[in-house]
């Protein structure tokens, strides 16, 4: 687990620093979208590092698997038959 | 001040097959062989007719877009909130696509060639090569997409070729065992993976140069039809070669890499053969993720998209490790659920604009 | 100092004084003193209008010449009454009345001056100035004689077929040398006075029609402030023209050979010229121009063209084999065939260290011996080089620091990076080296793929003079690739230009 922390941390520190020039040269609404783009990365690598499994990008796609699954029913059923 | 960038008719198309076939061209033999046999093939010229009607869908949009970016005309066709409402999930969608083929490249190399590394760190060099890519510029991705084509053109042919040795005819037929079904079932699986994805580059088009854009539609109608042979002679070639297995191994082009043999000099090269299809896997992800930072850009009306760059790669990269981390699940979610989820996600938006653009093009000539 | 450089530089613009004495408190103080400057009274008469004042520097001129004018009658002659007569040199051929026969060539090797900082300029050109009485200008007269290098084989671009010529120190012969193989009025040079301390004269060149306009655009943009900088040598030029200060990769390109510079000429590149520098610069460059060598032109098409690949190849190997050797010895050992994946594990049989760390010493120490091969001198030079090698490979098998494999792969990477054709390549090829070691050691072939990559997205973003570097790479154009490498197209023609100025076409 510390590892993973420690890869994210570092990963974090690179892109703040490779970013810090735009940043600043951008406007408040730049810099308000930067910064809320961190919003997820934080949840996401929190996620990551705790290899909890929280709510993620799976469940919404998960809301749409029975849909699919009838689906794809429909297209072996009639093999089978 | 912020100079557009622009490129070539050819050299878009050019992207646009690179796209379709980057990872798809190692994935796709073993999913619709499973289901279809060996009418494999079939299933997926079918699926190729539908990619040609949905061509035809995108580049309406386009031309009746008027040549202005992709954003600007859905919003002065459907109203702010309306735009809103349908391009959120065109967006998060390709936040996971984007991750996804990312999963898919750590799968392989987790299963076949670096068994040791850890998931992350592969994902993470991954990332930072993509994310500088991007960076560089849609520009200089143009530049670089040709070579890097030829390259992985190159080496699907070397292998197809290579293994001709091993070819049956016989392993080709029956062809419809059991009906059209199985046929259908592997056309929808084609049709989402990578087809319905194409949608997304209603994002780029509006970046070829005025002067060439008269071309664009043929262009992108032979990027199409290549990549639509290219997947058939994968298929026939492993279908020849692995026979009734081809269905059961993944990765199927990787397979037949394996069995090449050649005196005792050319033998086990399926490592540089895998490394060099991992180009066609890097290549997609960037402009996938190209035209994510630029959707996002002109979504939320941010002047500088290149800030954007390495947060959203960022998010990608923990999407990777996060979500269907094991094989059984992404082979789920790539073989059931993601041609609805295209469906919904990109196509639909799409379809939509086309319709409403058609009856306003229509009332404007009454 | 500074100030004393202001009141000089107000003094400069004065007029000349009618008077000799004020002439020579001035042109001595421009000077400071200085221990080589000769300010002479040349007297060809015992009337006081028939006195002169010489000036010249002492170390510039050829003194025997001086004497010999002392000794010319039309030489006086035109200084004691001709030049009252005229404002300047262009009036005198304008003028009814024909000088006498044995002034024409005296008037033409020199000019007529009104200040004394053209004065000062002539005297630092070699020229010697003479003030005469009572008169508000002085004539300068050409008597430079410096000791010039005389032409000799190019030392750092020795070729087995083709001239042997090398370009020297001089401005204006070498650009004579090159006039003197292109012999095109299209052919143009621009001069440029750069650095105020050091006034080196700048030429540059190019083919008008055959340059394409914007790349010319480009460069005369980049140049536009030359005349400030202080410029000793060609090299300090690649900073302003040169683009991009963060690559490894130089953008530009060098030569000494006139007929290179002549090809690129043709190939409507950009030259610049430093005077006092035997080196020529050549923009905009791309990157595979870095694997030619004019000595291509002087085989047939088909060996030049496999040469150029095995450059290729060179580059390759030397970018290379390190690091594929450390990758598939640590990571992919099954990639090897047999037999010689067991020699190679027999020769690394008690080897202490890990594949990266014996990469890495043997590949220090090879660059040290290169670096210090460099800096020796001749007599001793061979005879070390030789020594050193035989003893760093030999001892350090044998003492076990590094395996018989690991040596091949150094010295066969040293010796492909010796086929560059161009210095400045090869050392970035000898840097980016490294990292790609260090990428091989941690991700094994995944490492050596990605470095790959961030070479070709860093070299596709580069660009020389506004053109794309890995051009006709990236963008792919096909026509000049197979052109670079297969030499089909027959006899090597002038690029011809979009709107052909005026003069001869084509060739």
């Amino acid at each position: 687990m510390s590892e993973r922390l420690g890869c994210l941390l570092l990963i974090a520190v690179l892109i703040a620093w490779a970013d810090a020039s735009r940043f600043k040269k951008s406007d408040r609404r730049g810099r308000r979208l930067y910064l809320m783009l961190w919003g997820p990365a934080i949840y996401l690598g929190w996620l990551f590092v705790t290899e909890l499994s929280g709510p993620n990008v799976d469940t919404v796609f998960g809301w749409f698997t029975p849909a699919a699954q009838r689906i794809v029913h429909w297209f072996e059923g009639g093999a089978k038959g | 001040m912020k100079q557009t960038e622009s490129v070539g008719s050819l050299q878009m198309a050019v992207l646009f097959l690179f796209f379709l076939t980057g990872s798809s061209i190692v994935i796709i033999p073993s999913p619709l062989t499973s289901v279809a046999g060996s009418g494999a093939w079939l299933s997926l010229l079918l699926a190729l007719l539908l990619g040609m009607a949905m061509l035809a869908v995108l580049l309406y949009v386009h031309r009746a877009g008027g040549g202005r970016p992709f954003i600007a005309y859905t919003r002065s066709a459907l109203g702010g909130p309306l735009t809103w409402f349908v391009m959120a999930p065109f967006a998060l969608l390709l936040f996971w696509n984007v991750a996804g083929i990312v999963i898919e490249i750590g799968f392989f190399f987790k299963s076949t060639m670096l068994k040791e590394t850890p998931t992350y760190a592969v994902n993470g060099m991954l990332f930072l090569i993509i994310a500088l890519t991007v960076r560089a510029g849609l520009e200089t991705m143009a530049r670089m997409a040709a070579l890097l084509l030829l390259l992985m053109f190159g080496f699907v042919a070397l292998i197809l070729v290579l293994v001709s040795g091993l070819y049956r005819i016989e392993f080709l037929l029956p062809i419809l065992p059991e009906g059209i079904k199985p046929i259908l079932h592997g056309a929808y699986i084609a049709y989402g993976f990578p087809y319905a994805e194409l949608f997304i580059f209603a994002v780029l088009l509006p970046h070829v140069r005025a002067r060439e854009a008269g071309r664009i539609s043929r262009h992108l109608y032979i990027a199409l039809a290549v990549n639509g042979l290219t997947f058939v002679c994968a298929i026939l070639g492993s279908l020849m070669v692995l026979g009734p297995l081809t269905g059961e191994l993944k990765y199927s082009l990787y397979q037949l890499a394996r069995l090449i043999y050649i005196r005792e000099i050319v033998e086990r090269i399926e490592l540089v053969i895998g490394f060099s299809l991992i180009v066609g896997f890097y290549f997609k992800t960037a402009i996938a993720l190209l035209i994510l930072i630029k959707l996002l850009a002109a979504l939320l009306r941010l002047q500088d998209e290149q800030l954007l760059t390495f947060p959203v790669a960022l998010i990608c990269f923990l999407l990777s490790l996060t979500t269907y981390t094991t094989e059984s699940a992404t082979e789920q979610i790539v073989n059931v659920t993601w041609p609805l989820l295209t469906t919904l996600a990109y196509a639909a938006p799409v379809v939509l604009l086309a319709v409403v653009l058609g009856f306003k093009a229509m009332a404007d000539t009454s | 100092m500074t100030m004393e450089a202001d009141s000089r530089s107000l003094a400069g613009e004065a007029p000349i004084a009618a008077e000799l004495a004020s002439n020579q408190k001035a042109m001595t103080e421009a000077f400071s003193n200085s221990a080589d400057l000769i300010v002479q009274r040349w007297r060809f008469g015992a009337l006081p209008g028939q006195e002169v004042l010489a000036v010249y520097l002492d170390t510039l001129v050829d003194s025997k010449l001086i004497a010999r004018l002392q000794e010319q009658e039309a030489f006086q002659h035109l200084l004691l009454h001709r030049i009252a007569e005229y404002e300047d040199r262009d009036e005198v051929e304008r003028a009814p009345s024909r000088p006498m026969p044995d002034e024409a060539p005296l008037w033409q090797a020199g000019t007529i001056v009104g200040t004394i900082r053209a004065s000062v300029g002539a005297v630092l050109d070699g020229k010697t100035v003479i003030f005469l009485q009572h008169q508000t200008r002085a004539f300068t007269f050409d008597t430079m004689d410096v000791e010039q290098r005389h032409t000799s084989e190019p030392i750092t671009e020795p070729s087995v077929q083709g001239p042997q010529r090398s370009m020297i120190e001089d401005l204006e012969r070498n650009i004579g040398m090159l006039r003197n193989l292109l012999k095109s009025p299209r052919l143009r040079f621009d001069y440029r006075i750069a650095g105020k301390e050091s006034r080196r004269k700048i030429a540059f060149g190019y083919l008008e029609g055959a340059v394409q306009p914007d790349i010319l655009e480009a460069f005369l943009c980049r140049v536009k402030g030359i005349e400030q900088e202080e410029i000793v040598d060609t090299s300090y030029l690649e900073a302003c023209v040169g683009g991009d200060r963060t690559t490894p990769f130089p953008q530009v390109r060098y030569t000494e050979r006139p007929d290179t510079a002549v090809l690129a000429l043709l190939d409507g590149k950009i030259i610049a010229l430093v005077h006092g520098s035997p080196t020529v610069l050549i923009c905009p460059v791309h990157f595979l121009e870095f694997f030619t060598s004019s000595e291509d032109y002087y085989c047939r098409p088909v060996f030049s063209s496999l040469i150029r690949m095995l450059r290729m190849a060179g580059f390759l190997i030397a970018f290379m084999l390190p690091s594929s050797y450390i990758a598939l010895s640590a990571f992919h050992s099954e990639l090897v065939p047999t037999v010689l994946l067991l020699a190679i594990l027999k020769s690394r049989e008690g080897i202490p260290f890990p594949a990266l760390l014996e990469a890495l010493i043997m590949e220090f120490f090879f660059e040290l011996l290169r670096e210090a091969g460099l800096r020796l001198p001749r007599p001793v030079g061979s005879a070390v080089s030789i020594v050193g090698a035989l003893v760093i490979g030999q001892a350090a098998i044998q003492s076990q620091i590094a395996s018989p494999v690991m040596v091949i792969v150094v010295a066969l990477t040293g010796i492909a990076s010796f086929a560059f054709p161009q210095y400045n390549m090869a050392i970035a090829v000898r840097l980016l080296r490294f990292p790609l070691m260090l990428l091989a050691a941690t991700f094994g072939g995944l490492g050596i793929m990605t470095g790959l990559l961030l070479v070709y997205l860093h070299l596709s973003s580069l660009r020389s003079l506004g053109q794309p570097y890995l051009s006709p790479l990236a963008p792919l154009q096909s026509g000049r690739l197979r052109r670079m490498f297969l030499s089909i197209a027959g006899p090597r023609q002038a690029k011809a230009s979009s709107a052909p100025k005026g003069g001869r076409g084509g060739r």
